[in-house]
């Protein structure tokens, strides 16, 4: 019973990052249509800038912040530069543009940083708290936190302001959207940054935990795209959700059968829900969208 | 005849290069190379380009016929061209199995799934190191002969490679000019009305699939012989991604498209280098700026630009 | 020749088509009418096997093949023209109508590859067969054209040279004269006319009036799903529900 509640607080922190991963992926998705498969890199931008922030002197919550307005920065830039330019390309001509894109992010993250693993100091402390026979690292507890603040902030940016209800109205009906006088463009950029500007805050949060290289975004990323795919594509909080399963399945996967399946484990599930529910966990069923 | 002109050209270049250029590095050991991801390339277009599906999982059936010629020699003895046709059996299995419930989805589906695919196979390669020998991989693979050949040389390796690659060309070449090559071009067309004129859509793309996945492997097999060392970073996401890039660099659908795409992809590493550390990130920049401005492939764009000049300079000349 | 009985399917809420029995017999032209959202696309989705019906039952030639997959479908011998084109734009005009020859051809994938003598013939004379289709249509001189060059109205016609390619004995035409001018819609009558006297059966779903009533031989209509009349094409003009349904209710 310890064993099992240790496995699933270790789940639900692995399982917020993947949460907050895949709610990137999603309001990317939904704004422009495109599998954002960069998003990984925006974590480890936003962790390694805060990581070199820091140590150049900036004290925590401000190297935080700027490491948080660079990730914006890095998502605003690549949609102006990259994936507007392409508005009309095929999915497949997308997905290239996106994995070049995360390629040269971490080219340019080898670039600055080398391929040494860094760490950011826990917020407060790595003192492990008792909690009904498991242990948790404060850390876990920021991560799992803030996961549920940001979430609940981007809940309340969609459903109570005009940028955010301008966006649902994008991801329904692009042509609608624009008739009704929103900016569609300005509409996709802000999404891009949302994104970037959320995963820039995931990575400073696990940063801690997990260590960071300039290549560790690549997990990441493809792991917030299957927490996307289980919630359902194009569901937000289908995705935060979908993120939280698979960080739970995960975590009693690496208990109970082998860590080094682990990774095998989440694949081999996104297959299974692609083949016999691709319209995800909580999606509506009635298959993908058209 | 003028249908293969550039296949016979290809073939004669093939053929004198190593004449004009002999011991080059090059030619015989990255020239080796870029004729495996030919092969491979134009394989996966077979299904990408062809059929307008999309694999980001393909580095799975190189690897799993790399690894059970690796494996089946190094470990059971077996003779090279046994293993190579146990390969072919568990990719034909392999493949006939995922195809159907794979190729239902499409688009960012079938690129997930695909690419799930290909990072269980590689984290099985990593993980059941009591077979695959783990991340370090089998070394100590032995030569393979071709009839009395025993293929250990750079030069030995580069015919048949060579010969390989030809015969895919011509493969591909043919298909598509055949009842089965316009199938798959109606299901890129549109899915719905090849099948409303006929054509088993289901049956045809996992065929595709299958055929295109024993083609990698087959490769992959040869791929072991020739390093004589296998190790999990050879079959990848990142390979998958990259044997993707050839087929979309040169442009989707176009047999030579694959080959130029191919070819400027293995040789663009040994110029990188030059550039040392800022290799990763120019080779990213390049892939997006080749896929923002030239979205239908390096060589469909310049072929394309060049039959127009021809047909302009004709109209000129009428007149 | 084709018999639907009690046909119905609904879309969440709404039903497309409800109850709809009806007869097409061999050797003629029966049309569909109906205003905008009648069910006529929906019907055709049925009877080629891209939607599976609620209830009710499709017979062709006296055998079943209610919710057969498209392609089997077709190779009972029912072809289709799309209303949303859909084209092959990726290939030349020649080959669109060369893909209509598959259902008559054989050869897989090795063959093809390998250019077998046998493939070399089969592709005599399918040229053969999709020139004869081209010709048929008045498209002889774009054969070699992409198809995504073509002007719409040539477009319209290449998928009429397709599903002839396939030597069907029911064509399904959705459509065929929207977005045709005055002199082109009379073009499409003509090759109409000429394909069903060619001994191929016709089930055309049309807006033109004139093209309808002019070369049909049984007239349906359909309203909202339901059918409201059928027979002759006079006694269906003449049908005050007819009337009603197309200038409304007042």
């Amino acid at each position: 019973m310890d064993l099992l509640l240790q496995f699933l607080l270790t789940g639900l922190t692995t399982g917020s990052i993947y949460a907050l991963v895949g709610l990137g992926f999603a309001i990317i998705y939904n704004a422009s249509d495109v599998v954002n498969f960069a998003q990984g890199e925006f974590l480890m931008i936003g962790a390694m800038s805060a990581i070199f922030l820091h140590r150049l002197g900036l004290p925590l919550p401000l190297a935080i912040a700027a490491a948080v307005a660079i990730s914006i920065a890095v998502g605003l830039l690549l949609e102006k530069l990259a994936i507007e330019p392409a508005r009309n390309a095929s999915v497949v001509s997308l997905i290239i543009i996106t994995i070049g894109a995360s390629i040269f992010f971490r080219g340019v993250a080898l670039l600055i940083w080398g391929k040494e693993i860094y760490g950011l100091p826990h917020f407060s402390g790595e003192e492990p708290i008792r909690l009904l026979g498991a242990t948790v690292l404060p850390q876990s507890i920021w991560v799992m936190a803030g996961t549920v603040v940001l979430v609940g902030a981007v809940k309340y940016f969609f459903d109570h302001t005009l940028a955010g209800k301008a966006m649902r109205a994008c991801s329904h009906n692009k042509r609608a959207a624009a008739l009704l006088g929103i900016d569609v463009k300005k509409i996709m950029l802000l999404s891009y940054g949302l994104s970037a500007g959320l995963g820039g805050l995931a990575g400073v949060l696990v940063a801690p935990i997990t260590y960071m290289t300039y290549d560790a975004g690549v997990m990441l990323g493809l792991k917030g795209f299957c927490a996307a795919i289980l919630g359902g594509m194009g569901s937000s909080m289908g995705a935060v959700a979908g993120g939280l399963v698979l960080g739970v399945i995960e975590a009693l996967g690496t208990g109970f059968i082998s860590s080094g399946y682990k990774d095998a484990i989440s694949f081999f599930i996104i297959l299974l829900i692609l083949f016999f529910r691709p319209s995800g966990l909580f999606g509506k069923s009635g298959g993908e969208r058209v | 005849m003028r249908r293969l002109s550039g296949f016979f050209g290809l073939a004669a270049v093939l053929a004198a290069l190593p004449f004009l250029f002999p011991d080059n590095y090059y030619v015989t050991v990255v020239g080796t190379t870029a004729m495996i991801h030919v092969i491979l390339a134009v394989a996966l277009n077979l299904f990408m380009g062809y059929a307008g599906q999309i694999s980001l999982g393909h580095a799975a059936f190189f690897g799993i016929g790399a690894y059970a010629s690796a494996v089946l020699t190094t470990r059971y003895g077996l003779n090279p061209w046994l293993a190579l046709g146990a390969g072919l059996v568990a990719t034909y299995l392999v493949s006939l199995a995922i195809s159907r419930p794979i190729l239902r989805l499409k688009g960012h589906y079938l690129a997930m799934a695909t690419l799930g695919f290909g990072i269980i196979v590689h984290i099985f390669l990593v993980q059941a190191d009591t077979v695959t020998g783990g991340p370090d991989g089998l070394s100590g693979i032995p030569p393979m002969s071709l009839g009395p050949v025993v293929l250990d040389t750079d030069m030995e390796w580069y015919w048949t490679m060579g010969g390989l690659m030809l015969a895919t060309i011509l493969f591909s070449l043919n298909l598509s000019v055949s009842r089965m090559g316009r199938a798959l071009f109606a299901i890129h067309g549109s899915e719905v009305a090849a099948q409303t004129m006929g054509i088993d859509t289901p049956k045809v793309k996992s065929q595709v699939f299958i055929i295109s996945a024993l083609i990698t492997s087959l490769t992959g097999s040869l791929f072991a012989h020739q390093q004589s060392f296998v190790s999990p970073d050879s079959f990848g996401f990142f390979f998958s991604v990259e044997l993707v890039t050839m087929v979309v660099l040169g442009g989707m659908g176009s047999t030579f498209g694959a080959v130029v795409g191919a070819v400027l992809l293995s040789f663009l590493p040994e110029f990188l280098t030059v550039f040392e550390d800022y290799e990763v990130m120019i080779y990213g920049a390049i892939l997006m700026s080749i896929m923002i401005f030239l979205p239908s492939g390096l060589f469909v764009a310049v072929a394309g630009f060049a039959s127009r000049r021809l047909a302009a300079g004709r109209e000129r000349r009428r007149c | 020749m084709l018999r639907v009985t009690g046909l119905s399917k609904g879309f969440g809420g709404v039903q497309a088509i409800s109850d709809l029995s009806f007869e097409v017999r061999e050797g003629e032209i029966f049309s569909v009418i109906g205003p905008n959202g009648a069910g006529k696309t929906t019907l055709f989705n049925m009877i080629t096997g891209l939607y599976v019906p609620d209830r009710g039952k499709i017979l062709f030639e006296e055998s079943d093949i209610t919710a057969l997959p498209p392609y089997e479908i077709a190779a009972r011998g029912i072809a289709r023209t799309f209303q949303n084109l859909q084209i092959f734009l990726n290939m030349t005009t020649l080959e669109n109508v060369m893909v209509g020859c598959h259902l008559r051809t054989s050869s897989g994938f090795i063959a093809g590859a390998l250019r077998l003598p046998k493939v070399a013939r089969e592709e005599r004379k399918v040229r053969e067969w999709a020139r004869e289709a081209l010709e048929r249509c008045g498209l002889a001189d774009q054969a070699d054209a992409t198809a995504d060059s073509l002007p719409y109205g040539m477009m319209k016609r290449l998928e009429i040279a397709r599903a002839l390619a396939s030597a069907p004995r029911l064509l399904l035409l959705d459509e065929p004269a929207a977005g045709l001018n005055d002199s082109e819609t009379a073009e499409m009558a003509e090759l109409i006319k000429g394909i069903c006297e060619s001994g191929v059966t016709v089930l055309l779903v049309e807006h033109n009036m004139g093209l309808v009533m002019g070369i049909s031989h049984q007239v349906l209509v359909l309203n909202y799903g339901e059918l409201l009349a059928k027979g002759s094409p006079e006694d269906v003009q003449n049908d005050p529900k007819v009337i009603a349904a197309y200038l409304g209710n007042g």
